[in-house]
């Protein structure tokens, strides 16, 4: 054998560690997606900043005190908190942050439940701001960053019948593409409880009902062209298989289950964040009674 | 769902593994490069398409690579030892002597070039933009380089055999 077939030979004949590559290009792929979600849009909207001329004041400091002077503004139980709005501009940066902190009224529900869900959207909103400084580098002010990205957060009352009060909070955050995130809270107030999903049923076999009817819609959906979901291309663990007991959900005004998806967790960026009402009917012989379903 | 160039990396992985291989000589560095060049080839604002995506493809395996042996040689020299910078003085190429260790011991970019051209088999013109060179300049240091280990006669026989390719 020559030295060059030998070279070549010995070039093409390294073992490959098989799974660690696949894991590690999944890996790298995911990771991609990620800063492709933050960055690419500030890519996009470098231009746009630079040639509008934006007056360059900063007029107002990025250090907001969350829980400051409250502003309450009635909306039927749940108060927003509107006081923390504020847009931030210096020429290469631009940031909007508007945050509607839901503070559930006094007697809307049980004390224990208003006051600890209170906290927790506080929390969660100053969380999030926080974490929109950092990652946007505001925090640095001088920085060469350009950015231009906003966060906004808010509630909204999906349903109350004085029997269960649903909210449900979100946060959006934009820098160019959006990132969306809702989150929900099922309270009865009648027993001062906030619902989890396995409390609804009383066996497992919910899982498998629900699963198969979000599948089922899924592939409705696709055979319609509505939309698209990730399935099962042997490289990525990103595609739906099951609801977990954790799966987020609410009860909407029809009294029907509804699970809900993050954006990209099932589907891509387009198909926004996945919704699927569950027909009664197919849960109805797992249910663990009528009162919050039917 | 996969999109074009996600498609492309999964699709690749093996070649630039392989790759990545040829210039760490350690799996665990290679599968470092891997990621990085992924990573990277995602990242960039856009990826060509068509014929010019394998070399534009090939391009970002070599920077990685090579990035990552500067940082690995800093590191080494950082730590007091040049260990990995095993370069024996060069043109006495015993006869018995591995072409891939002399292929190795070439400086950049005539390394990747060789590398590229015979054990990837790209064109002339694949590799000059994979490593953004002129052809002309690529030509020359080809043949340059394969003067340096001119103990292998045959690889230039066939380097003058496939020049036209």
């Amino acid at each position: 054998m020559d030295s060059l077939e030998k070279a070549i030979n010995e070039y093409k004949s390294i073992e490959i560690p098989k799974e660690e590559l696949e894991a590690r290009v999944r890996g790298a792929i995911k990771k991609a997606r990620a800063i492709r979600a933050k960055a690419a849009p500030v890519w996009a909207a470098r231009g746009a900043a630079a040639a509008s001329g934006l007056i360059i004041t900063l007029n107002a400091a990025p250090s907001v005190a969350m829980a400051a002077a409250e502003a309450p503004g009635l909306r039927g139980v749940v108060n927003a908190l509107t006081f923390n709005r504020f847009n931030l501009t210096d020429g290469k940066r631009r940031a909007e942050v508007s945050l509607e902190t839901p503070q559930i009224a006094e007697g809307a529900a049980p004390e224990a439940i208003v006051s600890s869900l209170n906290a927790k959207y506080l929390k969660e909103q100053r969380e999030a701001y926080e974490k929109f400084i950092a990652d946007a580098g505001l925090d640095k002010p001088d920085s060469d960053e350009i950015i231009n990205r906003s966060l906004s957060a808010g509630a909204e009352v999906v349903k109350n019948d004085g029997g269960l009060l649903v909210i449900k909070h979100w946060t959006l955050e934009t820098a160019g593409s959006s990132l969306e995130t809702r989150r929900f809270d099922n309270i009865d107030v009648e027993n001062g409880v906030i619902l989890s999903l396995p409390a609804l049923f009383k066996d497992d076999g919910y899982i498998g009902a629900i699963n198969a009817e979000i599948s089922r819609q899924m592939a409705e959906q696709e055979a319609s062209g509505e939309k698209t979901y990730f399935h099962d291309d042997g490289y990525f663990g990103e595609f739906f298989e099951t609801i977990s007991p954790d799966a987020k959900f609410y009860i909407n005004s029809g009294n029907k289950l509804v699970i809900v998806f993050d954006k990209y967790e099932i589907a891509p960026g387009s198909a926004g964040l996945p919704e699927f009402i569950i027909p009664t009917d197919v849960i109805s012989s797992h249910l663990a009674g009528d009162l919050y379903i039917n | 769902m996969l999109n074009r160039i996600e498609k492309y990396c999964v699709e690749n992985r093996t070649v630039m593994y392989r790759l990545a291989y040829g210039y760490t000589k350690n799996r665990d560095d290679a599968l470092d490069v891997v990621s990085d060049a992924v990573l990277r080839a995602l990242t960039t604002k856009s990826a060509p398409r068509g014929e010019e995506l394998k070399p534009w493809f090939y391009g970002i395996v070599v920077s990685a690579a090579l990035d990552f042996l500067r940082k690995r040689k800093d590191r080494a020299n950082i730590e007091g030892g040049d260990a990995l910078m095993n370069i024996p003085a060069s043109g006495d190429n015993a006869p018995d002597e591995d072409l891939m260790e002399a292929v190795n011991r070439l400086p950049e970019p005539d390394r990747t070039i060789i590398m590229l051209r015979f054990f990837e088999d790209l064109k002339i013109e694949d590799v000059a933009k994979a490593t953004n060179l002129r052809v002309s300049t690529t030509k020359t240091r080809l043949y340059a380089a394969l003067k340096k280990m001119r103990g292998f006669s045959q690889l230039a026989e066939y380097a003058k055999n496939t020049a036209t390719m």
